[in-house]
């Protein structure tokens, strides 16, 4: 089988233990909680850090549950190291956040949800079909820009690594307008989902390797006339498993009679960073939404999509499906709930 | 009846290969090549010899003898010798103290390449003459990309197909492709070798075939075999996929034979991929000809599969690939032709339902079509077509039991068939598919007179009865087959019935669990062996009781007197009184097979089986028409298993089946990546996460209707149910997504891209045909006749009395067309630069021949009309484009050889002339010439430059024929007329483009010689009223044409231009430019 090379692995129980390991060790030193991503990755040779530090031991960075934010407002609070299983769950999530549970709820399968974590899934690395190989077959290949290499396989030319997003829930939280707190050897910062991505496929966030993302913080609406509704749609050839070869998360307030008065839309699974799509509030604010207005939407989204080849399932179909995926994400703001049911089977997607 | 090892697997305490720990186990890693053809030009393993915990290091040269599971086919080593084939192939074998050791080791391994080119198509393969070759060729002067050629004909086939043509039936013709898959056992490859001092060696592999790896370890590492011995532990599943022998095995013996300890090797999963002997892609290319009544009349078949680098069972495939075809279904004539060609890939073999999956799904998708065009349910073309018990096919194979017929009924009940099929609503179907499969091969791979299995058994004082078993368990449950056989035959308790199995240095021979042999062959020499004891027991017993053996029953643990069933007494002193009498009781038994179930020509063995298994399969799915998802929510599945010795066990191969054949249909692809993708011949994807087998989620409902015909020869009246059931899924499936979406879906898999591609072929299809241009109308038949040429005066159907030309040719058509495209070739045509003037000259060679309207518009079904001696102004058109499209681009070996030739020139009259170059009934022609032209152009035909040359568009409704439907004697028919409204109802939705006939003169210069001209109508309702070619004659353009004034073909001495303008009833041209096909 494959084997994993030597290393140290480390069972810190404080955050500031945990940075003050990464930090020492430097680039010789990972961070692991569930381990799902990280483990089959250094299977691969992907990576071989000397040294592995276990945040599982944390109790500070489980969790969920409301605090108060700025201006008398609230957030909802998601520990790092809670499994997707337990977000997809919670019933303050699915209440409020329905697109955020469903994307927990469709990561991989089961007993991946049981050990991946929130935290982990945000910090997943880049997928490529020519990157998520065994050392004996990227050596066959002669390598790639994104390890070991100095060529990209999926463009043939310059050295940009296109590698794609591929976690699930990043872009519900980009959506839903959440933060991320990282801490590091000076302290603790904020910082939007947003922000956080950066349309390199080789590191492709803002995590400095010496922090650890500790917790999510998901702006919860005021009570007040509006509803903020999220929706999420994945595209995979499985009903469980796969990794998205398209995802979108779609969130939007609405006032009492159904019109927009703000909506976002994510679409991931296609390049480095999951793409904010541009020009939807001008569409839609001030519209309820109808047919017309989803279509509009939808074809908005499909001319600021092109896929690469990064995945072996053809650019042109995942393409096309754009347009599809994102109406039927919009089509599941007025269901407004998950897919996903509580006990967790997944059905569609 | 519980199976004997179910609750030791179900909680872990199965052993298998890789749980076998042995003291001083060592551990082996193989080098694989990363090149797909290369030559060795060195290999240095000094380096990794000198590495702490590295024990031995072995490469090609260690083990040079030739091998392959065909003894007719050698052409493998353990290790390569000098050259690699694949990515993957095996180069050299470490042996260290553990795998990170020997993993570390590999990379100290150094191997100096001179890469060669590699051929990933099989077609290349076989065209290149030259080399270098994957492998040396058996003869000087053979192409050494072939592994084998099998060409087999029963019956007058050509005869069958214009007895089809002829009388009302139909020909269809289809390509089809299937892509490789592999086998996904759980449990990858693992070997333990262990050499003795004494000479000894043991290897324990996770094999489906210990003796034929027992006699290959032999003979390649020069052993006497009495010193070997293979373990079979428990396998975790198999499929195919180890059934000949491995490097690992090779590698793990010759390593403890150097090391004197012992070694293991255990695939990673990517290696699986490399090394499994996966599932052949298929290139197929089928001709079917029925007759109206719907009876089959002829088969034709030429496949080419795609080998891989080395042979493996390849030879068998070959055979395989045409000979398990000729079942469930009668056949008056088949023949095949199929050539399996070494590709730099990873070689393939045998996967469940060897060799006939393939054909079969292509085969299921012809019937279906064979089914629509003749409009008859296709479970009743199944019926009607089935072939029966107790009867030989058209190859000669003997069938004995055969319940199809039950299979059918079972499945067409179940499923509702009568309420769904062509009832559901769009993006909703049903598809029925049949099948049929070997029980056991008839004759082993390598050439004997002994038993194909045998058996044995001890009967213990305590009443316990040991079995010792040569049969390889694999997960199918023969371990329990052979129990229930004892406890059935002797009367014992299951539980006191041991069975021991898979080890060569104790079990007689079983060949192996392959081919789906091992219950019928093992399961009567298990009956052989209990008979044989319970002949004495019964003796015994009689003796005591003053009874006649006969009246001895042994049952449920007991000896019972027949007479008098109050007499009894325990079976175990029943057996201590027959241990007594005839001294210690143990029994052989053994079974080969019948000898006189075949016919007598080469190749007649190969597809010889003692007894068929049939299945029906029908699918109910649900296709995303947006996505191109197909979601299979049912299958029905009825098997003719003979009888089922164990239902559960049947019903579990029968739903595993099924399963398998579905997700090779819609998910399951093994494909490569290409050199401009970095490296030829690398595997897209060795992994379970990127190479997609379905999840219990994507997994349709199974219901499984077990058939029992009870076959006269197998054990108990069984056949086999582990690789028949798997078959139709796949043909079930397509055909269910036809009757959702109107697609024929004939490259597997049926993945969402590929369903949406079709779905968005068959739109624009549909825009292009509204969409383009002009119309006119091009009814071949007396309408056109009239119409056409001399304005809108209609003639009846009646007025003309129909063609007395037979549908599919006469000699002389056949003569004119070999003439043509003689003189065609000797002209240097066929590589002219210019297509256009390759059509014209072969369009001006039939200048003369007589004009005759009306010759497809024959009673009776549709079908493909071959007629160069009369022509009407379309028929010239289509004869002369189909001639030239052969000319350019058919193979020399097809244009000289008649039959081929004759089979190349319908299709490519079918491309033109049917919709999507499908007959499918009347409505299937392209009547009207806008959308001739407009299909011509989504074929690849022809280009519709009207619109780039500045056409005006035309939006008036086209309803011509549905608004005269006695011109048109098919019309009568209400179905006919439905569908053809149906055709102008899509065609008048989109505008016509056509060049006015005062533009003509202007955009002259833009036509080409060559280019089809469309003459369009003036009459409500027509599109185009004549169609001709365009020449540049003397600076003018005229046209080339059949028109009814002037009676036969004929170069116009005017222009196009002043043609139009002259002749009432037309009023513009559209244009199509040929595309050349070479």
């Amino acid at each position: 089988m494959l084997r994993l090379h030597p290393f140290r692995y480390h069972r810190p129980n404080t955050v500031d233990e945990a940075v003050a390991l990464l930090d020492h060790h430097g680039p010789d030193a990972m961070p692991i909680a569930g381990g799902t991503d990280l483990m089959p990755n250094m299977k691969h040779r992907l990576f071989t850090p000397g040294h592995v530090v276990s945040l599982n031991g944390i109790a500070a960075m489980r969790g969920i549950g409301f605090v108060d934010a700025p201006h008398s407002n609230r957030w909802l609070r998601i520990g790092a190291l809670e499994t997707l299983t337990t977000v997809s769950r919670h019933p303050a999530v699915r209440r409020r956040f329905p697109g955020l549970a469903d994307a927990a709820g469709l990561v991989a399968g089961p007993q991946l949800r049981n050990m991946g974590t929130i935290g982990g899934n945000v910090c997943l690395d880049t997928r490529c079909t020519y990157y998520n190989q065994t050392e004996f077959w990227r050596q066959a290949l002669g390598w790639c820009l994104k390890k070991d290499g100095d060529t990209c396989h999926v463009t043939k030319v310059g050295k940009k690594c296109v590698a794609a997003h591929s976690a699930d829930t990043p872009p519900n939280l980009i959506a839903l307008g959440a933060k991320l707190v990282l801490v590091g050897p000076g302290g603790a910062r904020q910082i939007d989902a947003a922000d956080f991505f950066v349309a390199d496929g080789i590191q492709n966030t803002r995590r400095a390797p010496n922090e650890v993302l500790v917790e999510v913080l998901l702006p919860v609406p005021p009570n007040s006339g509006s509803m903020r509704r999220s929706a999420y749609r994945k595209l995979r050839q499985r009903k469980s498993i796969d990794f998205p070869l398209l995802s979108v998360a779609v969130a939007g307030d609405f006032d009492k009679l159904g019109v927009v008065t703000r909506i976002t839309g994510v679409v991931s699974a296609l390049g480095a960073r999951p793409r904010i799509l541009s020009g939807w509030n001008e569409l839609a604010a001030g519209k309820r939404l109808e047919i017309t207005l989803v279509e509009q939407l939808a074809e908005r989204a499909w001319e600021q999509c092109r896929p690469l080849e990064n995945m072996i399932v053809e650019a042109e179909w995942r393409r096309a499906m754009v347009r599809v995926y994102v109406k039927r994400a919009l089509e599941g703001l007025v269901e407004n709930r998950p897919l996903v049911s509580s006990k967790g089977t997944a059905q569609g997607g | 009846m519980r199976k004997v090892d179910g609750l030791a697997k179900s909680t872990g305490r199965a052993r298998y290969t890789d749980d076998i720990a042995l003291p001083g186990m060592l551990h082996g890693k193989i080098l694989r090549s990363p090149y797909p053809h290369a030559r060795i030009l060195a290999i240095d393993t000094s380096r990794a010899e000198a590495m702490e915990g590295v024990h031995a290091v072995v490469t090609g040269r260690d083990m040079p003898t030739t091998y392959g599971i065909i003894p007719w086919t050698p052409d493998e080593h353990p290790l390569c010798l000098d050259r690699v084939r694949y990515v993957g192939d095996g180069v050299a074998a470490v042996a260290a103290v553990d795998e990170e050791t020997a993993g570390a080791a590999l990379e100290r391994i150094d191997v100096a390449y001179e890469e060669l080119p590699a051929y990933l198509d099989p077609h290349e393969a076989i065209a290149d003459d030259d080399g270098p070759f994957i492998h040396e060729p058996r003869k000087e002067g053979r192409n050494g990309n072939i592994t084998k050629v099998v060409k087999l004909a029963f019956g007058d086939v050509e005869a069958g197909m214009t007895e089809a043509s002829d009388e009302g039936g139909v020909v269809v013709e289809g390509e089809y492709f299937f892509e490789g898959t592999t086998h996904t056992p759980i449990e990858p490859h693992c070997a333990i070798g262990l050499a003795e001092p004494s000479g000894k060696l043991t290897v324990w592999s996770a094999t489906q075939v210990p003796h034929y790896l027992h006699r290959e370890l032999a003979r390649v590492l020069e052993l006497d075999p009495a010193m070997v011995r293979v373990v079979q532990p428990p396998v975790g599943g198999a499929f195919g996929g180890k059934s000949e022998p491995f490097d690992l095995e090779f590698c793990v013996a010759k390593l403890s034979m150097i090391t004197g300890r012992p070694v293991k090797i255990l695939y990673t999963r990517e290696e699986v991929f490399y090394s499994h002997r996966g599932r052949h892609p298929f290139h197929m290319r089928y001709r079917t000809g029925a007759r109206a009544d719907g009876m089959l009349s002829a088969v034709d078949a030429e496949i080419v599969m795609d080998g891989g680098a080395y042979a493996s069972f390849g030879l068998v495939t070959t055979y395989y690939s045409g000979q398990l075809l000729t079942a469930p279904y009668q056949m008056p004539a088949y023949r095949f032709h199929s050539t399996r060609a070494y590709t730099n890939k990873p070689a393939c073999g045998p996967k469940r339902g060897h060799g006939s999956v393939q054909p079969r799904f292509a085969f299921e998708v012809q019937l279906d079509r064979i089914a629509e065009a003749l409009e008859i349910d296709p479970i009743e073309l199944r019926r009607r077509n089935a072939l029966g018990p107790g009867t030989r096919t058209v190859n000669d194979l003997r069938v004995t039991s055969n319940g199809f017929m039950e299979c059918l009924a079972m499945v067409e009940e179940a499923s509702g068939w009568k309420r769904k099929f062509r009832k559901l609503p769009y993006g909703k179907g049903v598809g029925v598919a049949g099948s049929t499969y070997i029980s056991g091969t008839n004759y082993p791979v390598y050439p004997n007179e002994m038993p194909q299995s045998a058996i044995q058994l001890q009967v213990d004082r305590s009443g316990r009865v040991s079995v010792f078993s040569g049969a390889s368990e694999i997960g199918q449950g023969v371990d329990s087959m052979v129990a229930y056989v004892v406890a059935e035959e002797l009367g014992v308790p299951l539980e006191h019935v041991r069975v021991f199995a898979g080890d060569t240095d104790f079990t007689p021979v079983d060949l192996g669990a392959y081919s789906s042999r091992v219950t019928f062959m093992l399961g009567n020499a298990c009956i052989d062996a209990a008979r044989r004891i319970k002949r004495l027991v019964q003796e015994a017993v009689a003796k005591e009781w003053d009874s006649k053996p006969g009246s001895v029953l042994l049952a449920g643990g007991l000896a019972v007197l027949a007479d008098d069933t109050a007499t009894q007494m325990p079976i175990r002193e029943a057996f201590n009184l027959a241990e007594a009498a005839f001294g210690a009781l143990g029994a052989t038994g053994s079974y080969d097979t019948p000898k006189d179930v075949h016919g007598s020509y080469r190749g007649a063995t190969i597809g010889a089986s003692p007894a068929y298994s049939f299945t029906a399969h029908v699918a109910e799915v649900e296709v995303d028409p947006e996505t191109g998802f197909v979601d299979v929510s049912k299958i029905w599945i009825a098997h003719d298993c003979g009888r089922a010795l164990n239902p559960v066990l049947v019903e579990g191969q029968m739903e595993g089946s099924a399963y398998m054949g579905f997700a090779e249909a819609i998910m399951e692809e093994q494909v490569f990546k290409s050199a401009d993708q970095g490296r030829a011949g690398l595997h897209n994807a060795p992994s379970l996460l990127d190479y997609r087998i379905p999840t219990s989620l994507d997994t349709p409902a199974l219901r499984s209707l077990i058939v029992e015909s009870i076959d006269p020869e197998g054990p108990y009246g069984a056949k086999e149910a582990g690789e028949g059931p798997l078959h139709p899924s796949i043909p079930a499936i397509a055909n269910a997504i036809y009757d959702a979406v109107g697609v024929r879906m004939n490259s597997l898999p049926f993945s969402p891209p590929r369903v949406w591609r079709a779905l968005q072929a068959k739109a624009c299809r549909v825009v292009a045909a509204g969409g383009l241009a002009l119309g006119g109308l091009v009814l071949g038949g007396p309408a056109l006749a009239a119409v056409g040429t001399s304005g809108p005066a209609v003639l009846h159907a009646q007025d003309t009395p129909p063609s007395l030309h037979p549908a599919g040719g006469t000699p002389r058509d056949w003569e004119i067309a070999r003439e043509q495209v003689a003189w065609a070739l000797d002209q240097g045509l066929d590589t002219a630069p210019d297509f256009g003037a390759t059509i014209a000259a072969i369009g001006e060679r039939f200048v003369g021949a007589d004009y005759e309207p009306g010759t497809l518009e024959l009673p009776g079904p549709e079908r493909l009309v071959i007629n160069l001696e009369t022509l009407d102004c379309v028929t010239f058109v289509e004869t002369v484009l189909a001639l030239s499209r052969l000319v350019r681009a058919a193979p020399p070996e097809v244009l000289n050889d008649a039959g081929r030739f004759r089979a190349a020139y319908r299709r490519e009259l079918t491309r033109i002339r049917y919709r999507g170059g499908s007959l499918n009934g009347y409505a299937s022609r392209l009547h009207y010439f806008s959308e001739w032209i407009a299909d011509a152009e989504a074929k690849g035909v022809a280009t519709a430059v009207s619109q780039a040359l500045g056409a005006t568009a035309d939006d008036s409704p086209i309803n011509f024929m549905s608004s005269h439907p006695d011109a048109y004697g098919q019309l009568a028919d209400p179905t006919a007329l439905a569908q053809i409204a149906a055709v102008e109802a899509r065609l008048s939705k989109v505008p016509r483009f056509y060049i006015p006939a005062d533009q003509i003169e202007a955009k002259a210069s833009l036509i080409r010689t060559g280019d089809v001209i469309a003459a369009t109508s003036t009459v409500p309702g027509l599109d185009v009223a004549h169609t001709g070619i365009a020449v540049w004659r003397d600076g003018t353009l005229r046209l080339l044409h059949a028109p009814l004034v002037g009676s036969h073909v004929q170069l116009s001495q005017e222009t196009i231009a002043e043609r139009i303008r002259r002749i009432g009833g037309q009023d513009g041209i559209m244009v199509a430019r040929p595309v050349d096909p070479e």
